[in-house]
């Protein structure tokens, strides 16, 4: 079995190709969602922190 | 048993207070129902075909529109708080409340159904057909709709969340009530699904109550 | 001591570990990397199996390879939802705020995942049945079901107190589970009355092992993503909810000294 042949997927290859890419590309959509809010959570609770502590300082 | 009726007392006096809100579910039914012929080519067979089915869709939106009305007054004034606060027996309280409010909707436009059916030509035998199928069906509508409302009440405008929640469950009752009228048309059976309509509604009793009662426990603090 | 009262020690500990937080984070922490490794591994390997070794269907030809991704997400669109009903169950009889974090972080990957399935399902159709949607049992109900998704999401999102928010959201789910097995019913019958199951016909030979190893290992492939999804959505929720809580401080500080 060639390369051109395992893509041509015996005719249906456009069939399979985009179900298989719209499945594996929502996982990895979750995925880097998930890890965007993770970053702008971080991010936005450590700003807090920093304020708070700067408010405490000038006390 | 008590509470019950005495709820159910209690909304019809409110109710008849009020008659030109009363029969605004009634009126939406008809325009709604009438709104199909116009949409559509205008052949006798073809709305005799799908009137049954447009009457059965008229009233489940008839009854989700009137659903947001159910709770709102009383929550307003705050008695649905003191309700809920106070009573014992609020399942059975909430039961005669939405079977009151059943009474105002869907039992009324099913009385007026027959006249719709006599827009849309469809012949007197399926007429009791769908009479029978309405009277059955709208009080699941009703109850499971109940438990919606109930989910929403607090909430300033709940009516399109309303609409996102019971539409799909409302889904079985439409297919058996309407799927009874095709059924009846090509002359077959309809025992089974009035039977299955009937354990809808005994299940719908008996469950919903308690659902109503829960979520307005949640949903009012 | 008998082996079940040890058994259910342990479950009781676990038990109240995950109802903490704080411990419910830390375990998560470590289940994370865990589930997405094996995940990737099974993934992977199913797809390999699957594209390459699998041979081609003898009546569907190389269009039946759909059905690796479209099983799993089928499965998963329903398996996620007897997670959430049951971790709202838990929250709601409970009391255990865990639970409703595992179940609202559950909503949106089950809601993908029926999507997922249907649009698979539907570009499976075209060339197999020459239609990319027909009013079929499974089809019908699984919109459905994608419609109750959005609707829990929905509820949850209109309130604006978290706890009044999380009980909508878990009695809504739960009432889905009394009706999604009649809406089920109901369409079956209804569309078994109005046409045949002619298309659908499933009468086939069984499939053969190196077809089925191919999707076993993509089933479990897909629920072991789900775990980790739902351990990275969890992970974002509790921050956010504890967001006051010390221990939540001190890890940000740590991490961000690491850095």
């Amino acid at each position: 079995m060639n390369w051109a042949e395992f893509f041509n997927m015996g005719g249906y290859a456009f069939h399979v190709w985009t179900s298989w890419a719209l499945s594996i590309g929502a996982l990895i959509t979750i995925v880097i969602v998930a890890k965007l809010n993770n970053a702008k959570i971080k991010k936005e609770l450590e700003r807090q922190i920093r304020r708070e502590a700067k408010l405490q300082q000038e006390k | 048993m008590n509470t019950l009726f005495l709820y159910f007392q209690r909304e019809w006096k409110l109710m008849f207070r009020n008659t030109g809100t009363l029969i605004l579910p009634l009126i939406f039914f008809l325009i709604i129902a009438l709104l199909f012929p116009f949409s559509l080519p205008a052949e006798v067979s073809l709305l005799q075909r799908i009137g049954g089915g447009v009457i059965w869709v008229s009233a489940v939106l008839a009854t989700m529109l009137s659903l947001e009305s159910m709770f709102q007054a009383d929550y307003q004034d705050g008695t649905l708080e003191q309700m809920v606060i106070h009573h014992r027996e609020l399942s059975l309280a909430m039961m005669g409340k939405v079977l009151a409010h059943w009474t105002a909707t869907g039992l009324l436009l099913t009385l007026f159904s027959p006249l719709l059916c006599m827009t849309f030509n469809i012949p007197s035998d399926q007429i009791w057909v769908l009479f029978f199928g309405l009277l059955l069906g709208t009080p699941t509508l009703t109850l499971i709709g109940a438990i919606g409302a109930a989910l929403t009440v607090t909430l300033r405008r709940g009516g399109v969340l309303i609409a996102i929640i019971i539409l799909p469950l409302y889904i079985p009752i439409l297919i058996f009530g309407a799927g009874m009228l095709s059924q009846h048309a090509q002359g077959l059976e309809i025992v089974s699904q009035i039977y299955t309509l009937g354990a809808m509604l005994v299940l719908a009793l008996t469950l919903a109550p308690f659902a109503i009662a829960g979520a307005l426990k949640t949903t009012i603090n | 001591m008998n082996p079940f009262s040890i058994i259910w020690k342990f479950l009781d500990r676990t038990y109240h570990r995950l109802a903490s937080p704080r411990e419910f984070y830390t375990i998560a922490q470590y289940a994370t990397p865990i589930f997405g490794f094996l995940s990737l591994i099974l993934i992977i390997s199913g797809a390999y199996l699957g594209l390459f070794e699998a041979p081609a269907d003898y009546q569907q030809g190389d269009s039946f390879r759909i059905i690796y991704v479209h099983v799993p997400a089928a499965w998963l669109s329903l398996f996620v939802y007897m997670v959430m009903a049951t971790a709202s169950a838990i929250g709601l009889i409970w009391r255990m705020k865990m639970a409703f974090v595992v179940a609202i972080c559950s909503a949106p990957l089950g809601a993908v995942f029926t999507a997922l399935a249907l649009i698979t399902g539907s570009i499976w159709g075209k060339p197999i049945w020459g239609t990319w949607w027909t009013w079929d049992a499974r089809l019908t109900s699984e919109l459905i079901l994608l419609f109750i998704y959005f609707g829990v999401m929905a509820t949850y999102y209109a309130f604006e107190e978290r706890k009044t928010a999380e009980k909508a959201m878990a009695m809504l789910s739960i009432v889905g589970v009394v009706i999604v097995p009649i809406i089920h019913y109901s369409v079956e019958w209804w569309t078994s009355l109005h046409q045949g199951q002619t298309i659908f016909a499933e009468g086939g030979p069984r499939m053969p092992a190196d077809m089925l190893t191919p999707l076993i290992l993509m089933i479990f492939g897909f629920m072991f993503f789900y775990g980790y999804a739902l351990f990275l959505a969890a992970q974002n929720k509790v921050l956010t909810q504890e967001r006051k809580a010390r221990w939540v401080r001190e890890l940000i500080q740590k991490t961000g000294n690491q850095r």
